[in-house]
């Protein structure tokens, strides 16, 4: 256990000092030269180059093609450095506080959460046998794309770039898939928080020596906000464990009006007895509720499950979806916007032509990087490609003085972004039908405003608070004004259009269906009508957007100059432009707060149309990446708030404040930690997800790793629905199955066609008397192996002498029977 | 135009390289191709016949051998061809450093490179160590001569030859990083590091694509290093013992001189065979303690414990330029009276307990023999002086070692009674595969209809050595059960399965491999082995093999199909 963590974090490294050499060249902006960036940099190099090769059939998807792609990075890494070798040994001899605290930073993460997984390893529940499905069918395919594990005789449908860095720094280091499994969980949290501080510390340090040593330390408190920190769920948790404001009526019911009205599913309910401060849920896992906190209601009131889960709870659920294994590369395209954002700045040209962008090699890093994000999680990558060019535009503006000039030119750099993206990630795109199928109206379903400020309230907070002091001091009702202005039309003009789209809906037949369904089957106008009347009884949401874009605004209209100065005044914010000019990182925190606003601001009024049919997963993948921006921007205006408020009552109101919230942030992730491990008293001390299989199901456990020695073939076994134990030997061996968990597939495929009639005939290889028959089902789907375990006894009525009659018993024990079929079956002799 | 001449060198030189072919090449088809070199032969012919097949670790081999497929088939004489190609290219090494090595050295290095037995049995099988042994030592030649282009080249090939390849050039970076202070003054004196790099990043990429129509021979180069490695952690060779017993067994001489060589070399401090002797104890640690070694590898120790050979044979100390006659004598008598030694316990009958009166007579007769060598060798030095004496016994030692190496080469083409019982394969040898061609060609012909393809199943017997051997067959089929409708016309089933085919087939037991119970040999036999590769019954290991016919394929058999009571049914192990 002890090697395989030591031999990830010596990968880590070593690909985290070839990435430097690139970044060091590269990333020339950033003050840090993207340092705390270059693990994800260089693993994403490392695993483009060997994805790429390995889809074109130019290298063999083994540890050689795995090597040769590294080798590769040694190479780019060398040609980076050719020139500039002296210059970064000077610069590291130069930056040894930013080196330890962010490699420590690596090291304690990383180490930390490997021993929070050693304590509950088990890739078991919700969406762990997906995730490691995918892993071990890379593990196990001869050649990418990499075949469906579910699904047999098709190629995996779905965002898994993530997977195979995971499958590819399993093979390299020798570990079993299950065990990278755990390492890879333990291995992104440290990524994702070295990659945080790593933004941080570029936005703080820009500027003199003694802010940079400053910004090594302040920048820790990016990974806390981020990765740490959870929604304000948590203290609620604690609350409503301890029975506060509930009262006993006299017929000794529980009651409170606060719960009630707070409408958090599972806390508006009496808690369990006797109250405790530590949380707890008979029958349920109390740390859930946390990625629940929001719940749409139809206008016939009915519940609409949303999730808005954050870092620290996708970590302590342990998943590896997308989502996660996206966020080092989500932070690294931050650092590569934030890099464009100050070249932009120092470019002294008017007008930039496209050939100037396209023949520099930061654009194609950024391409790579970006392109990665459609790749690792889809819905990543138009966000980030938007900043990007927001980035860009802003750049140019904030020192050339504002001109639709620049409109043009990040339009044509994010398209030139997108479409470079997309060719260099083509072989993904050909093999992957995406789910989606256009954009809603959000008529009903909005978030309450208490549930938004539970969600990102300890993020808010200090970024408010930050942006108050930051209100410019010249001319403060103008810039107001413009703000709320502009609030006002982003806000009401969102509202608007989406009303205006639901009408234009409501006139096609079969949109006018579906809407009326998801609106709980009312009538157009009633649900027109009614969903207005419920968004103003209920104004909390859109009041807070309002107020938060209004402030934001008017300190960034004031420090971007994108309002034109007034002859009859000073120059608007010529004070402020100083600062900007002493604090260049300023404005583009500012773009990012403003892009989570969007983030958070969209989805009230537009969703993505999915096999759900309401905002749930929009609200997952858009608060998730608010949150990633938020937690940046809180972690910036935590600084500059004890930096500014560093002395006197206020000092000690910043710091009690922060504090206070930091406290409140914090208590979920304790808490959720010591019951996710037991206290860190588990049984047994494992990096293997396979722990409770092989711990409560030895014979299945001792089957399947047997089946993981033999030769390579579609494994027959018994199907059943998601979230449950079938697919199991899909899951745990990596050989693709007939069929595994439907609902999956049929959201991958946007539909069912694929999988035919597989379900039923598996039922019938399992449960007909008649060898022909089974023997037809067999050959039809090129079976080579049917196992016969419990789950599959249990599912069906197994008829299995036609098996011992016609095919080789080739494994077997107490419980379990592997049968082959014969190459026989398959052919004939003329 | 004037032409020179060539020398009695030149003709030397061709001679040993001939010589070396011929040991190489002759007969070098007949042998059936063992499992594991039939692993490496399928796959090249996958490839050649345009399949996608996962390629291991040796892809020069592999491109190599398809394209000699592509053009002329594939055949067991093809599948060998580069090994035995390349062994000769190492006989040219000592022609290449003639200047440098000096003229006797070099021609006997070049006669001991051509014809030693290791070298010879490693050319003689299928895959990279050959070639990568070749790639070396070639790499290092061309170092010594100052050629940086060659050197690329041959380190571009190398390194697609496959974890074999590391071992030897591991060993070669260690003794590089001892004398780094001595090597950087000769790196920049005589060699371009960028002519290296550039051609051995061309030959690289283009032998490794096999130019560029296989790009994945890079990534298969990478899993050559990768292989190398992960056999540190995953013990899958053969012991030391048997690797060091090989190695006495074969070249029991070239440890001999080679050691005196060593010696006199070091003693006489020139620092290249300084490094010779070090990259040689550098192989040697490594080979040892590498878990997953190969029985071939002792064909690196060979490489320079012959050069060592060579430097001692060359000093004049056996030529003696008085008392010539006399130590003739002793010599003659000696090794008569030697042979005499060894071809009475060679007579001992396998079976003979010590202690009993037939091994009484038989140690008398050797105890005799020996007080006559050492009684003869007393007058000789009473006559003349101990010089003599001491001249003939070495000539005699070189007589009697010169024999069991040419022993040992005779053995080792495969050419001998007992092929079978050698300790330098990989897998057990393939006995009866011509047999089984044979009675499978000649029911072909006997058939009603001789063009149609034959049909051929193969029950639980998928192994490379069968599918290699059954490659020129279209209609074969590897099953672990036959359908009941199925009657194909000849049926390969292991001996100790029990099958029924039914009574319209016959069978024939067949050998399919044979190979000695190394473990199972007694002390007294290893002497019997070393000479005649003679290994009692009790000390093989076999697989055997039915080969069933049915009654129909016979001329004068049952016509039509075969009868429905008698319908083959599917295999059952005993297991």
């Amino acid at each position: 256990m002890i090697l395989a963590f030591l031999s990830w974090y010596g990968i880590f490294m070593l690909v985290g000092w070839l990435g430097f050499s690139v970044a060091y060249r590269f990333l020339p902006f950033l003050p840090g030269r993207g340092f705390a960036l270059s693990k994800a940099l260089g693993l994403l190099i490392w695993a483009f180059g060997f994805w790429v090769t390995a889809s074109l059939h130019v290298v063999q998807n083994d540890a050689g093609g795995i090597l040769l792609s590294l080798l590769a990075l040694v190479l780019i890494a060398g040609v980076s450095l050719r020139s500039n070798a002296k210059e970064l040994v000077a610069w590291v001899r130069n930056h040894v506080r930013l080196i330890l605290v962010s490699e420590g930073l690596f090291f304690v993460l990383f180490g930390f959460w490997a021993v929070v997984r050693a304590a509950a390893p088990e890739a078991v529940g919700t969406e762990k046998p997906m995730e490691l499905a995918f892993i071990q069918a890379i593990l196990r395919s001869p050649s990418f794309p990499p075949h469906d594990p579910w699904l047999s005789g098709y190629a995996i449908s779905y965002y898994y770039f993530g997977y195979v860095m995971v499958a590819m720094l399993s093979r390299f280091t020798g570990v079993a898939g299950e065990v990278g499994f755990n390492l890879a969980i333990a291995g992104w949290f440290g990524l994702a928080g070295v990659a945080s501080y790593g933004v941080l510390y570029e936005l703080l340090a820009s500027g003199s020596r003694l802010k940079m040593r400053k910004a090594a330390v302040q920048a820790l408190l990016a990974p806390l906000f981020i990765l740490l920190i959870s929604n304000l769920n948590g203290p609620l948790e604690v609350l409503h464990a301890g029975g506060v404001l509930w009262q006993r009526t006299p017929s000794g019911e529980w009651r409170s009006s606060f719960w009630r009205w707070l409408d958090i599913q599972e806390l508006n309910r009496p808690p369990a007895e006797p109250f405790s401060w530590v949380p707890n849920r008979p029958g349920g896992i109390w740390w859930w509720r946390s990625s629940r906190v929001l719940t749409d209601y139809d206008l016939n009131g009915a519940p609409r499950e949303v999730i808005d889960e954050f870092p620290a709870f996708s970590f302590i659920l342990g998943d590896l979806h997308p989502h996660v294994l996206a966020m080092p590369f989500g932070l690294l395209a931050l650092g590569l916007a934030l890099n464009l954002y100050f070249k932009a700045r120092t470019l002294p040209y008017s007008s930039v032509r496209p050939s100037f962008l396209v023949v520099q090699w930061d654009f194609w890093l950024g391409v790579v990087g970006l392109g990665a994000l459609a790749f690792l999680n889809t819905w990543d990558f138009p966000i980030y490609v938007a900043i990007y060019v927001a980035a860009w535009i802003l750049g140019r503006g904030s020192s050339m003085g504002w001109q639709w000039q620049y409109v043009r030119e990040g339009i044509l750099l994010g398209l030139l972004t997108g479409v470079g993206g997309v060719l260099l990630y083509a072989p993904f795109y050909t093999g992957f039908a995406s789910q989606a199928g256009g954009v809603l109206p959000s008529l009903s379903f909005f978030t309450r405003g208490v549930h938004f400020w539970v969600m990102f309230g300890s993020l808010l907070i200090p970024a408010m608070a930050w942006i108050v002091t930051e209100l410019p001091v010249e001319r403060r009702p103008f810039f107001l004004g413009r703000g709320l202005a502009w609030a006002a039309v982003g806000v009401f003009g969102l509202w608007l259009f989406s009303y205006l789209v639901g009408i234009f809906y409501y006139t096609l037949p079969g949109m006018a269906d579906l809407i009326t369904a998801l609106q709980g089957g009312v009538s157009p106008q009633m649900a027109l009508l009614g969903s207005f009347a419920k968004r103003l009884a209920q104004p909390g949401m859109w009041l807070s957007m309002l107020a938060i874009l209004t402030l934001a605004l008017s300190v960034f209209l004031a420090l971007s100059r994108l309002v034109p100065a007034d002859e009859k005044h000073l120059s608007p914010g010529l004070q402020d432009q100083a600062s900007v000019d002493a604090d260049s990182g300023k404005l583009f925190v500012l773009l990012l707060f403003l892009a989570g606003v969007g983030l958070v601001l969209l989805p009230e009024f537009f969703y993505l149309r999915d096999q759900f049919g309401w905002r749930m997963n929009t609200i997952f993948k858009f608060y998730f990446q608010a949150w990633m921006i938020w937690g940046i921007v809180a972690g910036y205006a935590s600084a500059r708030l004890l930096e500014r408020f560093s002395a006197g009552i206020s000092a000690w109101v910043v710091r009690a404040g922060l504090a206070v919230l930091l406290v409140m942030g914090l208590v979920y992730g304790f808490f959720g930690v010591m019951t996710r491990t037991q206290g860190f008293r588990p049984a047994e001390w494992s990096l293997d997800g396979a722990l409770a299989l092989r711990r409560y199901q030895p014979e299945e456990y001792e089957a399947i790793q047997w089946l993981k020695t033999a030769p390579a073939g579609v494994v027959a076994e018994a199907v059943g629905g998601s979230y449950t134990e079938f697919a199991r030997v899909a899951t745990f061996s990596g050989d693709p199955t007939v069929l595994g968990w439907p609902g999956h597939e049929s959201q991958w495929r946007g539909g069912a066609r694929e999988m035919g009639s597989r379900e039923k005939d598996i039922e019938l290889l399992y449960t007909v008397p008649d060898w022909e028959t089974a023997r037809s089902i067999i050959v039809s789907y090129n079976i080579r192996y049917i196992y016969v375990g419990s789950l599959e006894w249990s599912k069906y009525r197994v008829r299995e002498e036609k098996f011992q009659t016609n095919l080789r018993l080739i494994f077997q024990n107490a419980s379990v029977r592997i049968y082959e079929a014969p190459a026989s079956l398959y052919e004939k002799l003329d | 135009m004037h032409v020179k001449r060539p020398t009695l060198e030149d003709v030397l030189f061709l001679s040993a390289l001939l010589l070396g072919g011929l040991v190489r090449f002759a007969a070098l088809g007949s042998a059936p191709l063992d499992d594991s070199e039939a692993r490496l032969g399928l796959l090249a012919w996958q490839l050649a016949q345009g399949g996608e097949a996962v390629l291991p670790g040796q892809p020069a081999y592999l491109l190599l051998t398809r394209g000699l497929f592509e053009l002329f088939g594939p055949t067991n004489f093809l599948a060998r061809f580069w090994p035995a190609l390349a062994g000769c290219g190492l006989a040219g090494v000592a022609w290449f450093l003639r200047d440098q090595l000096g003229r006797k050295r070099s021609l006997l290095l070049a006669f001991f490179l051509a014809l030693d037995p290791i070298l010879v049995g490693t050319s003689r099988y299928a895959g990279s160590q050959m070639l990568a042994i070749t790639c070396l030592v070639w790499m290092l030649a061309a170092g010594w001569r100052g050629k940086s282009a060659l050197v690329g080249v041959f380190a571009g090939l190398g390194l697609l030859c496959g974890a074999t390849f590391w071992t030897g050039i591991i060993a070669f970076g260690v003794v590089l990083w001892l004398l780094r202070a001595e090597i950087v003054i000769l790196w920049r004196e005589v060699l371009n590091p960028k002519t290296i790099l550039i051609w051995g990043a061309a030959s690289f990429l283009f032998l490794g694509t096999a130019f560029l129509t296989e790009p994945r021979g890079l990534s298969a180069a990478a899993s050559g290093l990768v292989e190398y490695f992960r056999g540190w952690v995953v013990p899958a060779g053969i012991s030391v013992p048997r690797l060091m017993g090989a190695f006495f067994a074969y070249d029991l001489p070239a440890l001999l001189f080679g050691g005196i060589g060593l010696v006199q070399a070091l003693r006489e401090g020139h620092r290249s065979w300084r490094m010779m002797g070090l990259w040689g104890a550098g192989l040697l640690v490594l080979i040892l303690a590498w878990p997953t070694r190969s029985v071939f590898d002792v064909a690196w120790l060979v490489v320079p414990l012959l050069a060592f050979g060579a430097y001692a044979l060359a000093a004049p100390f056996l030529l003696e330029k008085d008392e010539h006659l006399p130590a003739l004598g002793q010599a003659a008598i000696t090794a008569g009276l030697g042979f005499y030694i060894i071809y009475s316990f060679l007579r001992v009958p396998l079976q003979t307990v010590a202690g009993s009166p037939v091994a009484a007579e038989y140690a008398l007769r050797m105890m005799i023999a020996l007080v006559m060598i050492f009684a003869i060798s007393a007058l000789v030095a009473w006559g003349w002086s101990l010089r003599p004496v001491w001249s003939g016994f070495r000539r005699a030692g070189v007589l009697f070692l010169g024999i069991l190496w040419f022993s040992a080469l005779f053995h080792v083409m495969g050419v001998s009674r007992h092929p079978w019982a050698e300790l330098l394969r990989e897998a057990p040898r393939v006995q009866d595969a011509d047999l089984v061609t044979k009675i499978m060609g000649q029911i072909q012909q006997w058939r009603p209809d001789p063009h149609t393809p034959l049909q051929v199943a193969v029950l639980d017997m998928d192994r490379p050595s069968m599918r290699w051997l059954l490659r020129g067959y279209s209609q074969v089929l590897f099953t672990s059960i036959l359908e009941a409708n199925s009657h194909p016309e000849i049926i390969l089933t292991p001996a100790d399965v029990s099958v029924e085919v039914g009574s319209a087939y016959r069978g024939q037991e067949l050998t399919w491999t044979l190979t000695p119970a190394w473990s199972l040999v007694a002390p007294n036999e290893w002497l019997h082995w070393l000479f005649f590769r003679d290994v009692a019954v009790e000390g093989q290991e076999a697989s055997r093999i039915i080969l069933w016919v049915r009654a129909d394929a016979f001329p004068g058999g049952l016509s039509g199909t075969a009868p429905a009571e008698s319908q083959p049914s599917q295999g059952s192990s005993q297991n």
